[in-house]
């Protein structure tokens, strides 16, 4: 069995070939100073010349006579040289192939008026020359385990379409881990551990340059070195062919790096001279001294012409045998879905840094993630891939029409070097057969088109909403330090002896944490330059805290606190609780400094321990305090705290209790904070807290007012509308899907807001006027929540009781 | 501003010569032009190519890319020598339109085009040898591209029924050899039809369908069976009052009676395919004459018998004639005795309209049978013993299954370089095509107007011309000796005045008339630096005697 590595990079196609004894010899092509090219055939029928016998041909080899002969005298430095007579360097197919195109024009007129014939692909192309390199090497294409080194820039359209021409069973490597793998097989006595390795690749379109590192592997008693290949640590230079202009060059090999010259500044950006470098490629060689020119101080290789060769074939050898070969980390893939909740969503297919070995299958089962509604017969996919600003858009055609709805497994498997990933679509294990008993199908790749991406699009399709988004409250980094700062001798003050000390004490540390500022005030800029749409920034909501500041370029950025200042709040949160359970177990105990403390975790939210939360959740019932229900609107974000809290208000629908502002407040935060916390919530419940929502909106309305009641009520209308993601109330408040009971109330929230959009609103309120109509009739085009709580509106919540 | 040439190489001639090219206003007042050598002049950029006003066909470019135009004020102008398609008619006056000029340019000695169905006779012996002439030159290519089909030569087979076929010139020229010697009468559509169809045809004149056909007549009135609107009239009319007192005395009224027919549609066609299929025949046997005793000759003089007699002698002799361009109806559709004998038919047809089509380009096809001779001879096995000139490169013999306003042979597949077996120099052939293109003839060798060139340059060292061998072909109309005289003289004090310009290149001239007439005897004067060659077109002539004298001049070219 023969092991043969191939590298065709445009000048003497050499094959490096490996037998059973493990003894490798070396076919290059009898005529190495002239660039390797293909013959487009002149007629249908005849056939595509490759290899030496393209190189013997004279057809357009630059000849006085015949015509045929005769080469074009200039255009050679042109990305896509002139080729009149059909003769087309392999470098330029290797160009279209790196593109990802075929060629600009799909016929080709052969001269004397000949009839225009089909241009063979740029794979086929390339794939005549692999045969014929192969018979010049006298391997059998059906039993050899042949590996072609690729660029690094060829894309996975290309690499599918190569694979698929190639014998079968053949591989693809990259161009710079052949002849990496080649130099640590060589040097392997000479390396030192975290010594890096930067491959420079002269093409005749430019530079390819690679940095590897190298890790240990052990396997049957042996260690290897194998190089890992990064995807951050890449880099090309794209330059037009880098051959004078003129004479025709299939004579010879005459290179011009004028164009490449100005660009080479950009060749120690991935690596520094500690790095070793190693030239391979066509133009190693004649790049070699200018290199060594213009970068004195870097460690410049003699380049070794057979190294991506011998590379490909060691990488087929140890593949065969299961033995280590490179790493590499794939490109990440993600696929948009709807979730069960009906949200877009970017599903990783293939996660980011998911690292995988040399030409092993990167694999992984993703259950019951794709819903295949009833008469499904063509799956519309789109995928979006790390590095690639467009969308990709598949169409698979299913094998039967879906007869129901059904829950799809996606198996994917993917490879380095190894064309498109599979995707396997099967039903979930207790679903319905959607294609057919057993079956299963295939993301269809050959459908594939590139979706053109708007600047600011984040999903390839016209998304509706029927609901606002959740979002985070922001703390202020100047706040939250003088909070911290004041905080300092907390415990000195919680064991202070007098009551009215302690008191005095918490008050400072209340008056620090109540503390807010608008965005606009905090410098906060979004990417116009405009103020950022966040939402008030109050002091502290999640743990750690989210803090978001103007960057450097105007836009603005989140940041987190320091790890040192987050464990400060933290253990300022746990003395707070402890205090607080020490109090709540005293009789005696002023009320006063439970509701200071119950204030300040209230304002703390993330940072307040779970006990808290769970405690603050049992203790909310129809008459409530402010100060707690404040706190529950911060801390309460689990879906039981959301059963809990709307059955406490379903509770006061019951008894006819209407909800205050307090009330509607705390219900705004809860919905706003906590994506899930309406998950257990049942129906009638959800529609007895909208039914009290939608009496004080009425009253609002019909009084004008157009306060802080009015706001709120709104608000918390429109983030019950987020129940809809539940299966418990799906539909909800749907006036054509929902319950008679629900239509009425969908009826009415819509005429009082048509009545309230008549009003003259301001344009924060108009805003949330017409969002809140467009959720309820499922036509929103956006799901971002205006700001809950502007400075006029988070007023204090320090008072008596409720109601 | 367009000119017109006598002959294709008046762009070198001196304007007071009998030769020089004349503008459009002069040549109305000149004596007859030579219709065989007629050529027209035009500029590239700016003007059409001239069309018969009468023609649908326009001129077909002779040598594209004339770059030098010395009989324009402007100088150095791009333009194109073109040679006219022949009219249909016999005719003394050539109307020939410039864009929307159009001048009466007088001719003599031009042939009309026979039909498909003329047989000849001494009134259009002529018209129907030329016809035969052309449809043989074409068979030439005809049989050359049948070599996709041969199982002997598998490696043509892919190219079967491709619009562009790669054969191998020497495998060409041995088929085209056998053919014109009569060794082997080449394979006609005729030829299968008389291996392949005659019992079918035999079976349908014998036993045509047959179907029955109404019609109105007296009929006694004890046999009417049935009766119309018109029959019924006619009775009315009569004078009686009863059927009886109607029929009159010989008891008899108008009614409708049946009789067997095979005058249909489909019999018409199979009249007119035996037809055709005499005339192909006959035409076959004076192709073929020296080889009357080859089993392709016989069968097919077997056919033309039988499809006399069975035109005069079956039940087909009664059947009218066809009309128009036939379509066919169910029968010969479906009908398994009539199908492939539709089939048969509408290939012959169609070759014959072939035929038709490439006749105006006869002049063009003449000279393309002979760069095709030349260059098929050059790679033959006889060059390679008597020839001292190998082929440098390989050259892949491309030919058009259609022919192309006359072509059949692409220009990459004639321009080919040569270099002479002892190493003293090298030889480019040259298609008009590439004219332009060959080194250090660049400027004068378009002009030249030679439908074939051998430019012969040193072993070694700059590409500068030492000889150059221009061939000149014309297909015979019905022009006078003094007419050919003068064409030949004129040719060679142009190519004198062009060895008198570049006196380092030994400049020679060969000008081949294929005629029309195949019992003509080859003539072989010679005019100076021009040899003069006539003998029949396509004939053997052009395989055995024309080599040899190929030869002898490519020796006197190397020196």
């Amino acid at each position: 069995m023969n092991f043969v590595g191939l590298d065709l990079s445009g000048v003497n196609s050499l094959a490096c070939v490996r037998d059973d004894t493990d003894a490798e010899s070396f076919q290059g092509s009898d005529h190495p100073e002239r660039p390797s090219c293909v013959l487009l055939p002149l007629v249908r029928k005849e056939r595509l010349l490759a290899g030496d016998e393209a190189l013997r041909s004279e057809r357009g080899a630059g000849l006085a006579w015949p015509p045929l002969a005769m080469a074009v005298p200039n255009g050679w430095n042109r990305a896509t040289p002139p080729a009149p007579s059909g003769r087309v360097m392999l470098a330029t197919v290797w160009h279209r192939l790196t593109t990802g195109d075929r060629w600009s024009e799909l016929q080709w007129q052969p001269p004397d008026g000949l009839p225009t014939t089909n241009k063979p692909t740029p794979d086929e192309c390339l794939t005549a020359e692999v045969r014929s390199v192969l018979k010049r090497a006298h391997c059998d294409a059906g039993t050899a385990h042949v590996v072609l080194a690729i660029p690094n820039q060829l894309p996975e359209e290309s690499q599918e379409a190569l694979l698929g021409r190639l014998p079968t069973g053949a591989r693809l490597v990259w161009r710079s881990v052949a002849a990496a793998m080649s130099w640590a097989d060589l040097n392997a006595g000479h390396q030192n551990d975290g010594e890096q390795l930067a491959v420079l690749d002269a093409g005749l379109h430019g530079l390819e340059i690679s940095v590897f590192e190298f890790r240990q592997q052990e396997m049957n008693g042996r260690t290897f070195r194998v190089p890992v290949r990064r995807l951050k640590r890449l880099h090309a230079i794209k330059t037009d062919t880098l051959l004078l202009d003129t004479p025709a060059p299939f004579v010879g090999l005459r290179p011009d790096f004028a164009a490449l010259e100005p660009r080479l500044s950009e060749v120690p950006n991935n690596a520094g001279g500690d790095a070793e470098w190693l030239l391979c490629g066509p133009l190693a060689e004649p790049l070699l001294p200018l290199l060594e020119r213009r970068f004195p101080h870097f460690r410049w290789r003699i380049p070794d012409p057979k190294a991506v060769a011998r590379g490909s074939c060691l990488f087929a050898w140890r593949l065969a045998r299961g033995l280590p070969t490179y790493l590499d980390v794939l490109p990440s893939l993600e696929l948009f879905t709807l979730t069960e909740e009906h949200e877009p969503n970017w599903l990783p297919l293939i996660p980011a840094d998911c690292e995988v070995s040399g030409g092993r299958d990167f694999q992984q089962v993703l259950a019951r993630r794709i819903f295949i509604e009833k008469d499904t017969s063509r799956l519309a996919s789109w995928l979006q891939r790390s590095g690639e600003t467009d969308f990709r858009k598949l169409s698979t055609d299913l094998p039967v029409q879906a007869a129901q709805n059904a829950w799809v497994d996606l198996n994917v498997s993917a490879r380095s070097a190894g064309g498109f990933a599979r995707v396997r679509i099967t039903p979930s294990p207790g679903q319905f057969d959607v294609f057919g008993t057993g079956q299963g199908a295939m993301l269809n790749w050959q459908s594939m088109e590139r979706v053109v991406r708007g600047p600011k699009q984040h999903w390839p399709v016209e998304v509706k909403y029927g609901w606002p988004a959740c979002g985070k409250l922001f703390a202020h980094r100047k706040f939250f330090e003088e909070f911290l700062q004041t905080a300092v001798d907390l415990e000195s003050i919680l064991s202070l002896r007098d009551v009215r000390q302690r008191l005095a004490g918490l008050g400072l540390l209340k008056e620090r944490a109540r503390q807010t500022i608008a965005p606009h005030f905090a410098g906060v800029t979004g990417a116009g330059g405009d103020a950022a749409p966040v939402n008030l920034l109050v002091c502290f909501s999640t743990a750690p805290c989210e803090f978001m500041e103007g960057g450097y370029a105007g836009r603005s950025q989140i940041l987190k606190p320091l790890p040192s200042k987050d464990e400060r709040a933290r253990k300022i949160a746990r003395l707070l609780w402890e205090r607080l359970k020490v109090l709540s177990a005293d009789a005696h105990a002023v009320s006063a400094e439970i509701n200071a403390i119950v204030f300040i975790l209230g304002r703390m939210a993330g940072y307040a321990p779970d006990a808290f939360q769970n405690q603050l959740a049992g203790e909310i019932h129809p008459v409530t305090n402010a100060v707690r229900l404040f706190a529950a609107g911060r801390v309460l974000q689990t879906p039981d705290h959301g059963r809990r809290l709307l059955a406490i208000i379903k509770e006061k629908a019951d008894f006819g209790q209407p909800l205050n502002n307090n009330w509607l407040r705390m219900l705004v935060y809860v919905l706003y904070q906590g994506p899930d916390v309406l998950r257990e919530v049942p129906r009638d419940h959800l529609v007895a807290a909208a039914s009290l929502c939608l009496d004080v909106f009425e009253q609002q309305v019909q009084q004008g007012n157009v306060r802080m009641l009015f706001m709120n009520s709104l608000r918390a209308l429109a983030l019950l509308l987020r129940a809809r993601r539940h299966d418990q109330a799906r539909h909800f408040l749907c006036f054509d899907k929902c319950p008679q009971v629900e239509a009425h109330l969908a009826k009415r929230l819509g005429r009082f807001l048509r009545q309230a959009s008549s009003m003259r609103l301001r344009a924060g309120p108009r805003t949330l006027v017409e969002r809140v109509t467009e959720w309820l009739d499922f036509v929103a085009s956006t799901d971002e929540m205006p700001p809950i709580a502007p400075p006029d509106e988070d007023d204090d919540a320090e008072g008596g009781n409720d109601d | 501003m367009a000119r017109v040439l006598p002959y294709p190489w008046s762009l070198l001639a001196l304007r007071s010569d009998s030769g020089a090219s004349l503008s459009l206003e002069d040549c109305e007042a000149v004596k007859p032009f030579n219709p065989e050598t007629l050529t027209f002049f035009t500029r590239a950029e700016d003007e059409a190519l001239p069309k018969f006003a009468v023609h649908r066909h326009s001129a077909a470019p002779l040598a594209t890319q004339v770059l030098l135009n010395p009989n324009t004020g402007a100088g150095r102008r791009p333009g194109v020598l073109s040679m006219p398609a022949f009219p249909h008619d016999k005719t003394d006056v050539w109307r020939v339109r410039f864009g929307r000029e159009e001048i009466a340019i007088p001719v003599d000695g031009t042939l009309r085009r026979a039909s498909a169905w003329e047989d000849p006779a001494d009134h259009n012996a002529a018209e129907v040898c030329l016809r035969d002439t052309v449809d043989f030159l074409c068979g030439y290519f005809t049989e050359a591209i049948s070599l996709t089909h041969d199982r002997e030569f598998g490696e043509f087979h892919e190219f079967a029924g491709q619009a562009v076929a790669r054969l191998n010139w020497s495998t060409i020229w041995k088929r085209w050899k056998k053919v014109s010697t009569g060794e082997e009468p080449r394979m006609a559509r005729v030829v299968e039809i008389a291996f392949a169809h005659l019992t079918a045809i035999r079976n349908v004149c014998e036993r045509p369908r047959r179907m029955l056909v109404r019609q109105r007549e007296p009929v006694p009135v004890g046999r009417v069976q049935e009766l119309d609107s018109v029959c019924l009239r006619d009775l009315i009319r009569r004078p009686g009052r009863t059927v009886l007192e109607k029929a009159g005395a010989r008891q008899e009224i108008l009614a409708i009676t049946r009789r067997e027919s095979v005058d249909t549609p489909e019999n018409r066609v199979m009249r007119e395919f035996i037809r055709l299929c005499q005339h192909r025949a006959r035409a076959y046997e004076r192709e073929n004459g020296r080889a009357r005793e080859h089993p392709r000759v016989r069968t097919v003089i077997d056919l033309r018998s039988n499809c006399e007699r069975l035109e005069v002698w079956s039940p087909l002799a009664g059947v009218g004639r066809l009309v128009g361009v036939p379509r066919p109806n169910y029968v010969l559709q479906k009908d398994r005795r009539y199908h492939p004998l539709w089939l048969q038919y509408d290939k012959l047809r169609r070759e014959e309209e072939a035929v038709d089509n490439i006749w105006s380009w006869g002049r063009r096809l003449w000279a393309e049978f002979i760069r095709g001779v030349v260059i098929s001879f050059l790679f033959s096995d006889e060059a390679r013993n008597t020839c001292g000139w190998r082929p440098d490169g390989e050259l892949a013999g491309y030919l058009r299954t259609e022919h192309h306003a006359g072509t059949f042979i692409p220009g990459l597949s004639v321009s080919s370089r040569w270099i002479h077996r002892e190493g003293q120099a090298r030889m480019f052939v040259v298609h008009p095509a590439h004219a332009h293109l060959c080194p250090g003839l660049e400027e004068l060798l378009p002009r030249l107007g030679a439908e074939l060139a051998l430019a012969v340059y040193p072993a070694t060292g700059a590409l500068k011309p030492e000889a150059l061998l221009c061939i000149y072909t014309t297909l015979s109309l019905r022009t006078s000796t003094k007419q050919r005289d003068e064409m030949a003289v004129s040719l060679k004090s142009s190519l004198d005045q062009v060895a008198h310009e570049t006196p380092s290149v030994n400049v020679r001239g060969l000008l081949l008339r294929g005629e029309w007439m195949a019992d003509k005897r080859p003539e072989n004067p010679r005019y100076g630096r021009v040899d003069y060659l006539a003998a029949p077109a396509g004939g053997p002539f052009w395989f055995h005697d024309f080599p040899e004298l190929l030869t002898i001049l490519l020796e006197e070219l190397a020196g």
